[in-house]
């Protein structure tokens, strides 16, 4: 899967990285608590997270992740994207809900 | 372009004594103001660092200070009366984009370098970093080689609740490690670790330090705080217990993972803690 086929999945708006969307995505995380993604991500993958605040951003850094999708339709505070263009990492939003987010891409995968 | 960034961010990681000009003229405070002026002239500088006998730094004077005397009828004055005594000075381990920042912040022309016994080392303008840029860049592979070999340290002071700063030494300390061309593995590990302690300063500290050691071997990371102190340290190592407010756990953080993902990044770990104090946390993480 690329990250360009999450932005029609779930019908998401790119607000960042329209460019970097070509990447090839093998791994997901969804997690709101950033210790726990710390402590369990071990591979390069995109975060699914319903938290915004530049801490996200902070945190897929540390990690290499390469891309970030917020659900419920949470639109991130300018400090965060301010974060996210620095990183070069890309930022989608979906209306959709973590659970919903996860089921889509997850029936995706093993279509 | 990224490859054009991530060079221009190795090079404002080298430190200024690559960068300052070494070569200036030896001043005693003694010197008239018009002796200064002449040699000032001959050498094309427009500010001089004033030492004494033993090279140690006591001031600092420009051409402006100097023509500005002369006009005053100060052309025979020792030039110590009119230099100026205090002087912001870099140390030679302080990087270039320290340089550059002081530039920025303090919006004076010049910085000397000075060891620690205020010894003169030489004299930083924007000029010569312009000029002195290009020419580092072939530099740079050599001073990797070297740095291999030495121990290189880096300090951030942390505010306690500054949670939108919060990361940002972190960051700075990844991404010298990439510079520095350590496998993945390692500098993954040595975020985590320094993340999770920086956080943890944020969350629960009223100020602290973050510390980190570079040698060839180890890579010791310190966060020292002043803060409330942990009353059971063995409790707080174990995943899920957490102290922290309902307002720290919103913004994702507080689940009791700090600690334990610590522990999981080290190799070594250590952490004391004073109640009322502060808490000390020490990370070993081995290169190999």
């Amino acid at each position: 899967m690329k990250l360009k086929d999450l932005e029609e999945l779930l019908s998401a708006k790119v607000l960042y990285g329209e460019s970097l969307l070509d990447k090839d995505v093998d791994y997901f995380y969804a997690s709101d608590l950033m210790s726990d993604i710390l402590a369990t991500v071990k591979e390069p993958g995109v975060l699914i997270t319903a938290m915004v605040q530049p801490q996200v951003m902070r945190t897929i850094q540390m990690l290499d992740l390469i891309g970030v999708i917020f659900v419920n339709g949470k639109c991130p505070p300018e400090d965060t994207l301010r974060l996210a263009r620095s990183i070069e990492i890309p930022v989608l939003v979906t209306r959709c809900s973590m659970f919903e987010t996860c089921g889509k891409i997850y029936m995706s995968l093993v279509k | 372009m990224r490859e054009i960034e991530r060079d221009f961010y190795a090079l404002l990681t080298l430190p200024v004594s690559l960068i300052m000009n070494s070569n200036m003229p030896k001043i005693l405070p003694d010197r008239k103001v018009s002796q200064v002026r002449e040699i000032l002239r001959i050498n094309q500088l427009d500010g001089v660092a004033i030492t004494d006998e033993e090279s140690r730094l006591v001031g600092i004077v420009t051409m402006y200070d100097l023509l500005k005397a002369i006009e005053e009828n100060k052309r025979d004055v020792p030039v110590e009366e009119i230099m100026t005594e205090d002087v912001i000075t870099l140390s030679p381990h302080n990087t270039l984009a320290d340089a550059i920042e002081y530039f920025r912040v303090y919006g004076y022309g010049r910085f000397p370098v000075v060891d620690e016994n205020k010894v003169f080392l030489g004299m930083v303008t924007p000029l010569d970093i312009v000029i002195r840029l290009p020419s580092l860049k072939e530099e740079k592979e050599e001073i990797k080689e070297e740095e291999k070999s030495r121990v290189v340290r880096l300090e951030f002071s942390i505010e306690g609740g500054d949670f939108i700063n919060g990361g940002e030494a972190s960051s700075k300390i990844k991404r010298y490690l990439q510079n520095l061309g350590l496998p993945n593995h390692i500098i993954r590990r040595v975020a985590v670790a320094s993340y999770e302690m920086e956080m943890n300063m944020v969350i629960h500290a009223y100020r602290g330090k973050l510390l980190i050691e570079i040698s060839s071997d180890k890579i010791v990371i310190k966060a020292i705080d002043e803060g409330p102190g942990i009353e059971d340290v063995e409790k707080a190592k174990q995943p899920g217990y957490s102290t922290a407010s309902p307002k720290v756990r919103e913004l994702g953080f507080g689940a009791g993972m700090g600690l334990p993902n610590i522990i999981s990044c080290s190799d070594e770990f250590d952490i004391k803690s004073a109640v009322g104090v502060g808490t000390e946390v020490t990370s070993i993480i081995y290169i190999r």
